[in-house]
């Protein structure tokens, strides 16, 4: 068993380098049997939005806190979440105005995968986001995978920056957080 | 699994032929008030159609006055169903699925199925009907006048017919007979918004029936500024109304709790009854817990009360004293687990159980605080654990039996607390 998921497990790591984040188009039947993949940051520009609804699996966390090559934010959302798509906008509108071109991820908790992905694709809140992932499990085991000291409370925002521990906030990260994190990219400019 | 454990598989997927007459609206139902627009099958809002992949296990339980314990649920096909047990969660009989009329039934996390008996004959179902619009729902109520045998067509408990927020139903009969439905509205709201206003939360508004669901009274404003996405708690007030707990947004942010009684001696048309700080964490945040408190009547004429919380930074589910009229008595007290969620309480006479769940890595456990002295001290029992997904723990009462139930996608399990 161990040999086999170890075999499973480096067919995803495979699939997660060989596949676009944006492989299959919106509703497409093929969509939710991917592997998540690794962030693609765009070359110009990150506005490009989701087309797709990825898998967020107990996979996910640590692949997505490893293989983030430039600043990431990551909002944990819920669809009856009327604070979220605020937190949304903001960060994504401070990710341009500091031109961090910092991919925008948002991952909704309460659907899973193919249950309505054209809603959620359709839905403005998230049009904003480079890549859009939704719960595919248990989500105490999810929320417990990304800090278990979360306990569902959203929108969850995790910082990541290459090379460093995420860093969490509940609500909008605070302007010294958020200056904190993005600043080794403001140094390098 | 201790004494008393009782574990039952049940056949939620199994279809069974609905019990409830042909789907409809209002059916001959109609509600009480002049300020109801038609609700004809044409005029009624698009629904939400959802396929769920994940199992859906919001379950509502009540014991009927003969002592049967009811659960109300969806099956793996999302239709809703009931489900009984003579036994206290021993054997139960096959689900019925019950006729919405189409309606998607919400069923996850802070939203499930309720259900409440008053006398032998009278049950209730409500639930949340989740609209097309994100954030909006409506709340629909089935009730029967045969013991559950059959239910009435569902018809929509408020007035107001906006597609906006109605959402997060809580539902109790009151000593008298009387039925207090109560939900997160967003009606005042979107009328501030509409006129360029700010507006901090949601409200919470109420309905009562006193004629066991068939009809209701005007839709009346408990309270402005609710938290937007957490259950609503309600417990039986000495003098007979019902008092509810839900969370707050106090000034500018604080999402601490409030506590109002309603029904009872309180007049008939009081306006936006009194309202109570009931909660002291000042927890500033702008977001949304998606944790509801729970209450329970105390036998000194307060209460007993749980709520999650953030105090000083310090995240935790809390239990602490109410006075009769709501205010916090005494400190609150951390539950003996940093990582419990979703409370309930439950009491009978001097016993007071809490039962929660946490997750510890590897699984979710099923636990319980128990005191004997009304609350002064407490033992710590393990219930139960489970590796799949799973529902909420629910704390019932039958005369002075204490009963927790939780669900998990493989099942319902039921623990005779006390005695």
């Amino acid at each position: 068993m161990p040999r086999f998921a170890s075999a499973c497990g480096a067919l995803v790591l495979w699939l997660c380098a060989v596949l676009p984040a944006s492989a299959a188009p919106a509703g497409s039947p093929h969509a939710q049997h991917q592997a998540a993949a690794p962030i693609r940051t765009p070359a110009a520009s990150v506005a490009a939005p989701a087309r797709r609804v990825e898998p967020f699996d107990l996979s996910t966390w640590p692949q997505l806190a490893r293989t983030s090559q430039r600043p990431t934010v990551v909002v944990f959302s819920t669809t009856d979440c009327s604070h979220c798509p605020a937190v949304l906008k903001a960060l994504h509108a401070h990710s341009a105005r500091q031109h961090l071109q910092a991919p925008l991820v948002a991952v909704v908790m309460d659907m899973a995968p193919g249950e309505d992905d054209a809603s959620l694709l359709d839905d403005p809140h998230y049009a904003m986001a480079h890549r859009l992932l939704a719960f595919d499990g248990p989500p105490a085991a999810l929320r417990h995978a990304v800090n278990p000291a979360w306990r569902g409370v959203t929108p969850f925002v995790a910082l990541l920056r290459p090379g460093a521990a995420p860093t969490f906030a509940l609500g909008m990260p605070s302007d010294a957080k958020l200056r904190a994190w993005a600043a080794p990219e403001a140094a390098k400019r | 699994m201790r004494r008393g454990a009782l574990w039952a598989s049940l056949l939620l997927c199994a279809p069974l032929a609905a019990q409830s007459p042909p789907p409809g609206d209002h059916g001959t139902h109609l509600q009480a008030g002049a300020s109801v627009p038609p609700g004809t099958a044409a005029s009624r809002p698009e629904s939400k159609p959802i396929a769920r992949k994940r199992a859906v296990l919001g379950t509502g339980a009540a014991f009927a006055p003969d002592g049967a314990l009811w659960i109300s649920a969806l099956d793996k096909q999302g239709r809703l169903t009931v489900q009984r047990s003579a036994d206290r969660g021993r054997t139960w009989e096959p689900p019925r699925v019950l006729d919405t009329g189409g309606d998607t039934v919400a069923a996850d996390g802070e939203s499930w199925p309720k259900i409440a008996f008053s006398g032998p004959r009278t049950v209730v179902i409500s639930y949340t009907h989740p609209l097309a619009k994100p954030y909006t729902g409506e709340i629909r109520l089935l009730r029967s006048d045969d013991g559950g045998a059959s239910f009435a067509p569902p018809v929509t408990v408020h007035h107001d017919r906006q597609v906006i927020t109605h959402r997060f139903d809580a539902i109790a009969f009151d000593a008298k007979g009387v039925l207090h439905a109560l939900w997160i509205d967003k009606r005042d709201l979107e009328a501030a918004k509409a006129s360029g206003r700010k507006y901090r939360g949601a409200a919470i508004y109420r309905v009562e029936s006193r004629d066991g669901g068939r009809s209701f009274g005007t839709d009346t404003r408990v309270a402005d500024h609710s938290c937007e996405c957490c259950r609503i708690a309600l417990a039986p007030a000495p003098d007979g109304g019902v008092a509810a707990m839900w969370r707050h947004v106090f000034e500018p942010n604080l999402r601490d709790h409030a506590f109002a009684v309603l029904g009872g001696a309180a007049p008939a048309n009081p306006g936006d009854p009194a309202l109570v700080r009931a909660s002291l964490d000042h927890w500033a945040v702008d977001g949304c817990p998606h944790h509801g408190p729970g209450l329970a009547a105390a036998s000194d004429g307060g209460y007993h009360a749980v709520w999650f919380g953030q105090r000083q930074g310090r995240a935790a589910v809390r239990y602490g004293r109410l006075s009769a009229r709501g205010e916090p008595q005494g400190a609150a007290r951390d539950l003996p687990d940093e990582a419990a969620e979703h409370a309930d309480i439950q009491t009978a006479g001097r016993h007071v159980a809490i039962a929660w769940r946490s997750f510890d890595g590897q699984a979710t456990r099923w636990r319980a605080w128990i005191s004997a002295d009304d609350g002064q001290t407490f033992t710590l029992r393990e219930l139960g654990r489970s590796t799949l997904d799973n529902d909420h723990p629910r704390l019932l009462r039958h005369g002075q039996a204490l009963v927790a139930l939780w669900r998990d996608a493989e099942g319902v399990r039921v623990e005779t607390l006390i005695p």
